[in-house]
């Protein structure tokens, strides 16, 4: 084989140490390498310096605040295209709407309080839910909903959320576990004024929030842990989504809606002007009873 | 071509490439403070001109490139006017200042292999590269691009990338290594703008390098 003189081989150490270069060239370079202890010596040094560099340079991680300056600014400029392309889309807005009053005819369960037995699309049988909650107070009752939610957007929504978080693909935007800070981080940002949920379980801690969006709405994201599992509370403005579920419970003086994903189980319930979804591994009967909890 | 994307879905795309743009960030404008600015600029930037990303091709790439025009246009103005006055008047690596002549190669470079690097004196020595040098050295050395993406951020030609990164290895071998053994080596010592006939960029006659182009 034809070896390439030194020359063209120091030339092209680097391109050869980064794989940049054609097989049939780096080929040549080996060869002369193989043959040239000077050269050798050059390519050992290289890959050294390479290696040195990666092991020490810096290589600043961006702030946390900064993806939340980008978040919020993303935001804004989508309401701001969103404004724009309002005029000329009036007319499938307006069907569009229509639409989704509807689906929230169909979907919605009973209003807070009312008590499931309240819709006549309740089955009433009791759930049977399995897996004891960490409280020792029994399961509440629950009863089978008629329709099914596998297909609803929303749910995926919710499950996705939880997941990226979990898997750290969405990273929490905000690192606290003191409800106070996390309401004043949020506060403006999203539109509607945030109570950070507190639970009467003490080992529930609150590990921070981020800004997320639930449909089209601005909505806040809540990371809290329970013995290694991990809650999500997604609360999210009330106009935004139907609620409902597979089954209802009445629970803390609210019903709360429950139901699953695969391995992943969810409750929502309305408060006021707001709903929150609370999204986890853990058995739906403790979500319930937590989602009872919430003040 | 692309279409447009809603907020959530390009913040999925692009959040996780924050802290490449944040790095190359603090390379270009040296400052931490600017550098969230000047990625902030870009993301917003490239949401809104996200149709005219080409699906297939290097999203990174792309966002560096925005990235590298926000620094050109309004940037390195701003950052310039400020630090003008900093610049240390005796700064050997100023652009143009560095003769071929003085790029040296090791006589010995097993002996200086067994000498680690300290990480500050690096980072200062990559500090006071050229700033086209230091961008092209850290997204290739340290980011690990290939030269196709760092071509297309920079938006110079790969046969640039080469050259410019050949050099800064040089530059900073005989900056951090000084005092070591150290010998002219003309060979390794060429700092031509360009690489000749380096194939991707249509080549010349002369020494005839092939890249891996399909890439």
């Amino acid at each position: 084989m034809e070896t390439g003189s030194c020359g063209w081989v120091r030339r092209f150490l680097g391109p050869w140490k980064d794989g940049e270069l054609d097989p049939a060239d780096a080929a040549r370079i080996e060869a002369h390498l193989a043959s040239c202890p000077a050269c050798a010596a050059q390519a050992r040094f290289e890959k050294w310096f390479g290696g040195e560099v990666r092991r020490l340079a810096d290589r600043p991680r961006a702030p946390e605040r900064l993806a939340q300056r980008v978040s919020f600014e993303l935001r804004r400029a989508q309401r701001a295209r969103r404004v724009r392309r309002a005029a000329w889309a009036a007319g499938s807005v307006a069907a569009a709407a229509g639409l989704v009053l509807l689906v929230a005819f169909v979907a919605r369960g009973p209003s807070p309080g009312s008590g499931p037995t309240a819709d006549r699309s309740v089955v009433a049988q009791p759930s049977g839910a399995g897996g004891a909650p960490p409280s020792a107070s029994p399961a509440p009752p629950g009863f089978q909903l008629a329709a099914r939610h596998d297909g609803d957007p929303f749910a995926a929504e919710l499950v996705d959320r939880h997941e990226r978080v979990v898997q750290r693909t969405l990273p929490l935007e905000l690192a606290t576990a003191d409800g106070g800070a996390a309401a004043a981080w949020f506060q403006g940002k999203v539109p509607f004024a945030l109570r950070v949920p507190r639970f009467a379980d003490a080992r529930i801690r609150l590990r921070g929030g981020r800004l997320t969006h639930v449909g089209d709405r601005d909505a806040a994201y809540l990371g809290y842990e329970l013995q290694g599992h991990s809650l999500s509370v997604l609360v999210v403005p009330g106009d935004a989504r139907p609620v409902g579920g597979e089954r209802a419970y009445d629970v803390g003086g609210r019903t709360v809606f429950a139901s699953s994903r695969g391995e992943i189980h969810y409750a929502v319930f309305r408060d006021g002007e707001v709903v929150y979804a609370l999204v986890s591994d853990l058995p739906e009967t403790t979500l319930v009873e937590l989602a009872g909890q919430i003040r | 071509m692309g279409v447009p994307v809603d907020a959530r879905k390009f913040e999925e795309l692009t959040l996780p490439l924050l802290d490449l743009l944040y790095s190359v960030g603090v390379r270009y404008t040296r400052n931490r403070e600017d550098a969230e600015d000047l990625v902030q600029e870009t993301l917003l930037r490239a949401f809104r001109a996200f149709d005219r990303f080409e699906e297939g091709t290097s999203l990174r790439a792309w966002l560096l490139r925005i990235l590298t025009n926000c620094y050109y246009n309004r940037y390195r103005r701003r950052v310039h006017e400020r630090r003008a006055a900093d610049l240390p008047a005796d700064d050997p690596y100023h652009e143009g200042l560095v003769s071929d002549a003085s790029l040296r190669c090791l006589r010995d470079p097993e002996a200086t292999m067994q000498q680690p690097l300290v990480s500050d004196e690096l980072q200062r020595a990559i500090d006071r590269l050229p700033e086209a040098f230091r961008v092209v050295f850290v997204l290739t050395e340290v980011e690990e691009l290939t030269y196709r993406e760092v071509a297309d951020a920079m938006g110079t030609p790969i046969g640039t990338v080469m050259s410019r990164l050949h050099r800064a290895r040089k530059l900073l071998q005989q900056d951090l290594l000084r005092g070591r053994e150290w010998a002219v080596d003309p060979e390794a010592a060429s700092g031509e703008e360009d690489v000749p006939g380096a194939a991707g960029d249509g080549g010349e006659t002369g020494e005839v390098v092939r890249l891996r182009t399909a890439r």
